[in-house]
């Protein structure tokens, strides 16, 4: 046979990437398979004869019941006879249009489907990459001459491909459904479009997981776990004050074309996400449909994520993120929050009494306000709603922070070998926004940009109209930004400083030891109590996220502030914290610093 | 026309693990055609060695080069030209043989259709697994695990072959076959590096060798001149007499310089010589000008088991 050159197939032919025909071969056997597919089948056609029927039964039990009562109106007292009047009205059979009861099933069939790409997919994506690494065969994946692209793509449309073919075998039956109810093109499309889109950002979360957690049991839970949170308790922070984070789910769309799709589940939806169809989505001064906001925010998500396998899949030992995307992605996240939040905070979107009001009893009240010309903002947002909004802010702000820190940090063994690396080079340093530099710089950036946001964020909420009188000798928001600046300065040097001069366990142990403990003591320890516990105090006090909170309620005028003991109290409990942690980051740096001079010790060749 | 590059090339190789130093400034270069083998106690830098040039650890320092490709700027390309088998080859337990072979086929753009299916079938041949073809990956004992995954590295017809421990586990008849196929594809003009801890192995099959303790290169060149190096100062000599002159002997060299460890077997001594080649003649002139009737006196050849038992012990950290 004549030698023929390599030419592994082109990365848009994703039938002919060879990862993706691996598990195309192993997750598709039929014994494996048909189990699956079995259980889908049955599902779906349960779900597609059942709830229709069910919808039936229940519209006819409902007339049943109306024509009985009508057959008794005479017998009953005057009273009665009011009350079954307004009975009738609601029981009177509804207007059903000819293709209602063939809609039904369209919703819960989406459901199952999510069920399966969205929960089952994503946790096998992150099981079967761990396990790959974990057996050693994900070294022949990085030898193979594909593209790192390629090789992504192989693993994110293998590894869930049974999961892809239940979800095309619930098609059928959704297809027929859509016909049936002759829901239109414009309305579906859109709608499974996003749910695609969520499936890819959702599996990618997986890619990213199976690829840095160790143990298979933990990365299929861990990323499963993340969409059952997107699902469940990120619609309840889009409530409170954080939009932007709906926007990762399939809801806003899924709202957005609710009435076209199935006009009787609609009303449900809005109670449940507490959303508005019709709706553009501000962004600054911009307006978006949600369909386009939608896909900007996961699209953004998408890239970061594709981003993180590119650099594991060419280097190994590579960080998630370098030093500059780590900024970048800081500062977008912030930048969509920001943007998205603060116009929505001028016309009162933003607060949930405002958007309460708005939603309130499943969109059946506003209804019935519109119906009757009544304004339905009819009070003005509490201060307390933009004082947490703020606070929820600074916290987003920690956290998006030190979870960069921990991408961006190197480990001991990659410092050391940086800094081999530049002295044979003869270069003065390791190159700043190499993978083996120090975080510190990138921290200080963190920091820096962090606060100025805060700034801007609150005096969009807390300076905006609604609150101009109410604000009237509150705390100077100058002040309030140096203390921000002083609590994540202290808290995110000091774990920078933790992670990089010991690594590993003693940083993540600080975060849950002064973080978390000491909430958690002081809750145990006020509850019970009438009036604040000075030890209770004390003790939350030693939290960063305490301070955070303290800083806001420095920011409020002072008939919101607490009573002036314990505002007070407050103030010396902060002083307390900044003194200790200031020794705290002084013993980290130290640390830090005979770390760095002991790793440029050992530096030396030979 | 222009010489072609070494298929292999190192300098000044060092590779770290924190303060461990795993390789130091090792340098050596592996010609088309030669089969190269890395041989040391455990712990030696050989994995880590293997595993920079199969572009899989990037190095602290050092420059690595593959048929003249610079293995950190030329990456992709280098990795065409290689085939790597680690240490305990894994093998996916949902795949049978032949759809191992194949997933990698497609990997490296072997063709198509029949093509493929040929070649996949000539990498069975080649690695004696034929009449596995059909049988689960999982089912497949240690040796032939390591069989297959030889097939995998041979698909795309490698310049360069890197086998780390690739013997580990196989029969007798399996290593010799090894051999033979390792010889065939150095014939062809592959060069193959590979490390083992079967030592006396490794001497039958490689053209050169370089011998690592503690990531440092002891010895490095022709395999006989390397066995020569390591064995040259301290070595077994053999002095046989004539009928009843054994214990003469006996104390003879008992008296002379550099000799430890006599045993006396009738008419045979053995013993340690420490010394040079002269101090060696010296020893044999002195013995024949004292009337000693000497049948034979010869020295026996280390294997390099006992070379390397004895470098592991030397450089064995003292406790105590």
């Amino acid at each position: 046979m004549a030698d023929s050159p390599l030419r592994p197939p082109p990365v848009w032919q994703i039938w002919a990437n060879p990862i993706f025909r691996r598990y195309v071969r192993s997750r598709l056997r039929p014994r494996g398979l048909s189990v699956g597919l079995i259980i889908t089948l049955v599902v779906s056609g349960f779900i597609y004869l059942f709830v229709p029927a069910v919808n039936h039964r229940l519209d006819e039990q409902r007339e049943i019941g109306r024509l009985s009562a009508l057959r008794h109106a005479e017998n009953l007292s005057a009273d009665d006879q009011q009350r079954l009047r307004i009975m009738e009205d609601f029981l009177k059979p509804k207007e059903r249009p000819p293709d209602f009861y063939a809609r039904t099933p369209i919703f819960p069939l989406l459901v199952l489907q999510g069920i399966i790409l969205f929960l089952f997919g994503t946790g096998q994506v992150a099981g079967g990459m761990t396990a790959e690494s974990d057996e050693g065969s994900v070294d022949y994946q990085r030898l193979a001459p594909m593209s790192p692209l390629a090789k992504t793509l192989g693993y994110l449309f293998g590894l869930p491909v049974r999961e892809y073919v239940m979800f095309l075998a619930t098609l059928p039956l959704t297809a027929l459904s859509l016909w049936k109810g002759h829901v239109p093109a414009a309305a579906w499309l859109p709608v499974y479009g996003v749910f695609l889109l969520s499936v890819l950002l959702y599996h990618l979360t997986g890619l990213v997981s199976g690829t840095v957690v160790k143990n298979k049991r933990w990365a299929f839970l861990l990323s499963m776990g993340l969409v059952f949170m997107l699902y469940t308790l990120v619609p309840q922070g889009a409530r409170l004050g954080f939009p932007f984070v709906k926007y990762l789910t399939l809801w806003p769309v899924l709202v957005e074309h609710a009435q076209e799709i199935a006009p009787k589940s609609a009303s449900d939806l809005i109670s449940a996400t507490g959303m508005m169809p019709g709706t553009q989505v501000p962004f600054f001064n911009l307006l978006f449909s949600d369909l386009a906001f939608t896909m900007l925010v996961q699209g953004f998500f998408i890239i970061v994520m594709t981003l993180m396998v590119w650099r594991k899949w060419s280097r190994a030992e590579s960080h998630l993120l370098s030093k500059f995307w780590g900024l970048l992605v800081f500062v977008w996240i912030q930048t969509l929050i920001i943007g998205n939040a603060v116009p929505m905070a001028e016309d009162g979107d933003l607060f949930p009494s405002q958007n309460l009001q708005r939603t309130l009893v499943g969109g059946k009240l506003i209804r019935e306000l519109d119906r009757r010309n009544i304004d339905l903002a009819q009070t003005d947002p509490h201060l307390l709603e933009g004082a947490v909004i703020t606070f929820v802010f600074a916290l987003n702000l920690l956290l998006v922070a030190i979870l960069l820190i921990i991408m961006m940090t190197p480990t001991a063994d990659s410092q050391v070998r940086g800094l081999r690396r530049a002295v044979r080079n003869r270069q003065p340093r390791i190159p700043r926004l190499a993978d083996e530099s120090s975080a510190l710089p990138a921290a200080l950036i963190l920091i820096i940009a962090g606060t100025a946001a805060w700034y801007g964020f609150q005096r969009s909420i807390l300076g905006s109209h609604w609150f101009t009188d109410i604000m009237q000798g509150a705390g100077n928001p100058l002040l309030a930004a140096g203390r921000v600046l002083v609590v994540l300065a202290l808290t995110v040097l000091t774990f920078h400083a933790m992670l990089e001069a010991r690594g590993g366990r003693p940083p993540f142990l600080a975060v849950v030891f002064v973080g978390i403990v000491p909430i958690m003591a002081a809750m145990i320890l006020q509850i019970g109590q009438h009036q604040v516990s000075d030890t209770a105090l004390w003790i939350a006090g030693l939290s960063p996220l305490t301070q955070l909170a303290a800083v806001t309620e420095m920011m409020l005028p002072p008939s919101f502030q607490l009573p002036a003991p314990y505002h007070d109290r407050m103030t010396a409990i902060f002083l307390c914290w900044m003194l200790g942690m200031t020794l705290m980051l002084a013993w980290q740096w130290s640390t830090l610093a005979s770390t760095w001079k002991s790793r440029r010790v050992t530096t030396p060749l030979g | 026309m222009p010489e072609s590059p070494p298929a292999i090339e190192i300098r000044d190789l060092r590779v770290d693990y924190g303060n461990f130093v795993a390789v130091n400034d090792l340098s050596f270069t592996v010609d088309p055609g030669q089969v190269f083998g890395l041989v040391g106690p455990n712990g030696a830098g050989k994995s880590s060695t293997l595993r920079v040039l199969a572009t899989l650890n990037r190095p602290t320092y050092g420059e690595v080069r593959l048929c003249g490709l610079d293995l950190l700027e030329q990456t992709a390309a280098a990795r065409r030209l290689l085939g790597y088998m680690p240490d305990l080859a894994p093998v996916p337990s949902d795949l049978k043989a032949w759809e191992f072979l194949d997933l990698y086929a497609h990997a490296y753009g072997l063709g198509k259709g029949a093509q493929r299916e040929q070649r996949i079938a000539e990498c069975f041949e080649e690695v004696h697994l034929t009449d596995k073809r059909e049988a689960w990956c999982r089912a497949l004992s240690r040796g032939q695990t390591q069989r297959l995954v030889l097939a995998k590295c041979l698909l795309h017809r490698p310049q360069v072959l890197i086998l780390d421990e690739p013997a580990s586990g196989m029969d007798p008849l399996s290593r010799r076959d090894l051999r033979l196929t390792l010889r065939q594809l150095a014939a062809k003009g592959v060069a193959v590096i590979v490390s083992s801890h079967i030592l006396s192995e490794l001497a039958d099959m490689c053209t050169s060798m370089c011998v690592m303790n503690q990531g440092r290169v002891l010895a490095a060149g022709p395999v006989d001149e390397v066995r020569a190096r390591l064995g040259q100062s301290t070595r077994t000599l053999t002095l046989e007499v004539l009928d009843g002159a054994g214990e003469r002997a006996a104390n003879f060299l008992q008296a002379a310089a550099g000799v430890t460890e006599l045993v006396q077997t009738g008419d045979r001594c053995s013993f340690r010589f420490t010394g040079s080649g002269d101090a060696q003649s010296a020893l044999l002139n002195a013995a024949v000008g004292v009337g000693l009737p000497i049948r034979t006196f010869e020295e026996q050849k280390s294997s390099f088991e006992d070379i390397l038992v004895e470098i592991a012990a030397e450089h064995r950290p003292h406790h105590g």
